[in-house]
């Protein structure tokens, strides 16, 4: 006899599948899958509003020392009221402006975070 | 895999197709029919779970047995269901294994080996696998699935003769 199990058990027909196996399958996988998608999208948000963020310190360290500079020099050529004020202008100004753009950052990063996940889904 | 990670439908489908058949077949003779299904559904659940875990290096086909090879080792460690009152019992009429002649011998044969013997056999010569990828899936060297395949034999034989 030879060593092969084969020849002993025979070729053990096993019947198909049922054919709603798969089905039952995917909507038991439904909730796990919703579930990568949140992550996946949460880590695509996640990395490029930890790359804005991380020169942030060096953009503030710039601008007070700009402003510091030209509240120096305009204070030296006009009375302190109006240096004080036009450097508060600039000040505010800056502060809108950097508001308004980490602001959008997360926004931004979410619309291209999930149109990368329909691309790769596409 | 790196598309159900992700959370892609499709993905998952495109592999339930390919491998339906094989996990299928593997689980239906591992576990002599009872809760095929269910194992095979928690199969697949395990696999989306830990989908982002998954080594890429790796074959996916062997990651995929060895979490139905552990599913099956948990499945027989279960305790035995409760006796069900023999006056509702339906001879044979669910019992997947009650078929009649060599079908039912070879899965009485089958049955006999010990888990492990049964799943190398399984793998190495109903699924064609190479005895290094059963090893991999088995979670043991190599010569330990040549002496399981050996010992499956032994007994096999012995079990023949005897029903002979």
């Amino acid at each position: 006899m030879s060593d092969d199990p084969r020849d002993l058990l025979g070729s053990l027909d096993v019947p198909p599948p049922s054919a709603d196996l798969r089905a039952k399958v995917m909507t038991a996988a439904a909730p796990l899958l919703a579930a990568h998608v949140r992550r996946a999208t949460a880590r695509a948000w996640l990395r490029p509003l930890a790359v804005a963020l991380v020169p942030l310190p060096l953009i503030v360290l710039v601008n007070v020392t700009v402003v510091r500079a030209l509240y120096g020099l305009l204070s030296t050529i006009l009375p302190d009221v109006v240096s004080t004020y036009l450097v508060a202008q600039y000040a505010l100004l800056v502060l809108a402006l950097l508001g308004l753009t980490y602001a959008s950052v997360p926004f931004l990063a979410d619309r291209q975070a999930r149109a990368a996940l329909e691309n790769l889904h596409a | 895999m790196g598309l159900v990670a992700t959370g892609d439908p499709r993905a998952l489908e495109t592999l339930c197709s390919r491998y339906e058949r094989g996990l299928h077949q593997f689980l239906w003779r591992q576990l002599g029919g009872r809760d095929v299904e269910d194992v095979y559904q928690e199969t697949w659940l395990r696999v989306v779970r830990a989908a982002a875990r998954f080594d890429r290096r790796r074959r996916f086909s062997t990651w995929l047995f060895q979490i139905a090879v552990n599913l099956c080792h948990d499945w027989h460690r279960r305790p035995p269901p409760e006796p069900r009152d023999p006056a509702t019992l339906d001879h044979g009429a669910d019992d997947p294994t009650a078929r009649q002649g060599d079908a039912l011998d070879a899965a009485r044969l089958l049955a006999a080996l010990p888990e492990p013997q049964r799943a190398a056999v399984l793998l190495r010569y109903y699924h064609d696998l190479p005895e290094d990828e059963v090893a991999e899936i088995l979670g043991c060297p190599r010569g330990t699935v040549k002496s399981r395949l050996h010992h499956a034999m032994t007994t096999l034989k012995a079990l023949a003769a005897r029903n002979a």
